[in-house]
């Protein structure tokens, strides 16, 4: 049970992050590897914030800040790219998560940061488990965020909007909608879910300038679980990641975690690469 | 009067083939015209330079008097000129209601988007049956239905339409062109429908332009080129099928006229 909740703070963060992936693959059909890096920038803005405000407005804090950075980023780094292929628009992400990661270890050193839980006291018992009330937050925090948005994805105009770009690129521009525009959108979309959540868990444990590359890695998993494509199987999939992480680190060494996930990524690239939805999700041209 | 369209020397080219070679032409408001010509003429090219879905590099797109050079896509559609494209490209994955309602997107901010969706249901009754199906659902012949209203959404004064027969069956065909024919008559809008199928296309049309090898080999009135000697020639004694289409076709637009 310890290791069930453990896994569920920790698969919120990663699941978020993924859904930070797809929601930018969908749109674009591009893999954002900055994604790690962006969260953390979200989490620092997180840190900083706190100086000043309460933990829950230094988290929002974070959320805003990983917008900014994200689309900041699209428009810098990818907006000028739009006309090359996908792989070096990919490519590219990789150098701006490296730099992203720099300017943060340039500013704040290497050193772990941490600001105090929304509600301070002991962890709470669930049937026999463990959980410190901060990752309930955070758990809470993550669905409120997929709630969000699966509701602006399905009722919104921008959402529907965002979805038909995502299904003809071609008869979306005829319409009249602007892939800047979308872009934009989808990029701050995936930067605040990624570093509000980020942020969240900051209190938690605490948070390092070279925590996003990992980071990055393991939401990448969650999203290839989801295929992609969808974001609840994405938040599933964050969930099977942590869980598989912290089994690994309890039974055999917390030193090997990493590995097996990683190795957990490769076994599922070749069993599943089509995640754990039904079909194939079509290549995009 | 200035002309709903026009089109000046405009050339076009993926890489180094030329497509399109200083293709003139011009349309009057609530005219329907017609642009054919074979496979590879330029045809579709022609229109998505005008919706702008490919960039106007030389040439001047004048909509109602007004130069589009600068404007992106999406402005155009704002100004009112609106492409049902090639092969219908509607949002499979999303409803049909949907579908509508974005082709309204560059109108969000007025409130009109519920009423011009009955106008849409009015003029496509199989539409409002299958509104909360997914367009990809649809038949071919429902999609191409839906990428008119889809079009329709945007409150357009001119509608390009790329081949909109294709693979349709002829009553089908004929019920599409015969909506054509009656939002020109009930809302004057101007229709450039580009076709392979041209006597379809001319039995609809007020003009024709011939388009070959990226240039305006002819034009004239629908008459005239029905009459041209090379027209039927070349595109009309062909095609077996395109008698009974076109009288199909012939009655259903003097239906969607009697009803004005």
């Amino acid at each position: 049970m310890q290791l069930l909740l453990t896994a569920l703070a920790l698969g919120a963060l990663y699941g978020a992050i993924g859904i930070g992936f797809v929601i930018v693959h969908r749109l674009t059909g591009m893999v954002n590897f900055a994604m790690g890096d962006i969260a953390v920038a979200g989490g620092f803005g997180a840190v900083v914030a706190s100086a000043v405000l309460p933990p829950l407005g230094a988290i929002l804090v974070g959320a805003v800040v990983g917008a900014v950075v994200s689309v900041v980023m699209y428009h810098l780094a990818i907006h000028p790219l739009r006309n090359q292929s996908l792989m070096v628009q990919t490519i590219v992400t990789l150098g701006v998560g490296i730099a992203i990661r720099s300017l943060i270890q340039l500013y704040f050193g290497s050193g772990p940061r941490q600001f105090p839980a929304i509600t301070s006291g002991p962890s709470v018992d669930i049937l026999g488990g463990r959980i410190p009330q901060q990752s309930l937050w955070l758990i809470g925090i993550t669905l409120l965020g997929y709630l969000g948005l699966a509701y602006f994805f399905d009722r919104t105009l921008s959402g529907k909007a965002l979805s038909a770009f995502s299904v003809n690129a071609y008869a979306a521009g005829i319409v009249g909608i602007s892939l800047t525009t979308m872009a934009t959108i989808a990029f701050a979309l995936s930067g605040a879910i990624a570093g509000g959540v980020l942020a969240a868990q900051v209190p938690t444990s605490f948070i390092a300038a070279g925590a996003g590359l990992a980071l990055g890695l393991k939401g990448f998993i969650a999203a290839i679980m989801g295929g992609f494509d969808k974001l609840g199987l994405t938040l599933i999939g964050g969930f099977l990641v942590a869980l598989a992480e912290v089994v690994v680190a309890r039974y055999v060494s917390a030193a090997q975690a990493s590995t097996v996930v990683f190795v957990l990524l490769i076994v599922l690239l070749i069993l599943r690469p089509q995640g754990l939805t039904r079909q194939v999700v079509a290549d995009r041209v | 009067m200035t002309a709903a369209l026009s089109v000046k020397g405009v050339s076009f080219s993926y890489g180094r083939a030329k497509v399109l070679r200083d293709v003139s032409l011009s349309v009057a408001e609530g005219e329907i015209v017609t642009v054919i010509g074979p496979n590879g003429a330029g045809k579709s090219t022609l229109l998505n330079v005008i919706a702008r879905s490919h960039r106007l590099r030389h040439g001047d797109v004048a909509l109602g008097g007004k130069n589009t050079a600068g404007m992106r896509q999406s402005q155009v559609v704002r100004e009112g000129c609106v492409l049902v494209p090639e092969g219908r490209q509607v949002f499979t994955t999303l409803s049909v209601s949907d579908n509508l309602v974005l082709g309204g997107y560059t109108r969000r901010k007025d409130s009109r988007t519920k009423q011009l969706m009955d106008e849409v249901y009015a003029y496509f009754p199989r539409l409002a049956e299958r509104s909360h199906q997914l367009a990809g659902t649809l038949s071919g012949g429902e999609q191409q239905m839906l990428a008119v209203g889809r079009a329709y959404m945007s409150q357009p004064r001119v509608m390009l339409l790329d081949e909109p027969s294709l693979g349709l069956s002829p009553q089908m065909t004929a019920q599409v062109m015969s909506v054509l024919a009656q939002l020109r008559a009930e809302r004057n809008l101007t229709v450039v429908v580009v076709e392979q199928n041209a006597l379809a296309a001319l039995s609809l049309a007020d003009r024709g332009y011939l388009l070959s090898g990226g240039q305006v080999m002819l034009e004239g009135t629908a008459e005239e080129l029905r009459n041209n000697p090379m027209i039927q020639h070349i595109y009309l004694g062909g095609a077996p099928s395109a008698e009974p289409v076109s009288k199909g076709i012939a009655e259903a637009i003097d239906h969607g006229q009697a009803e004005k």
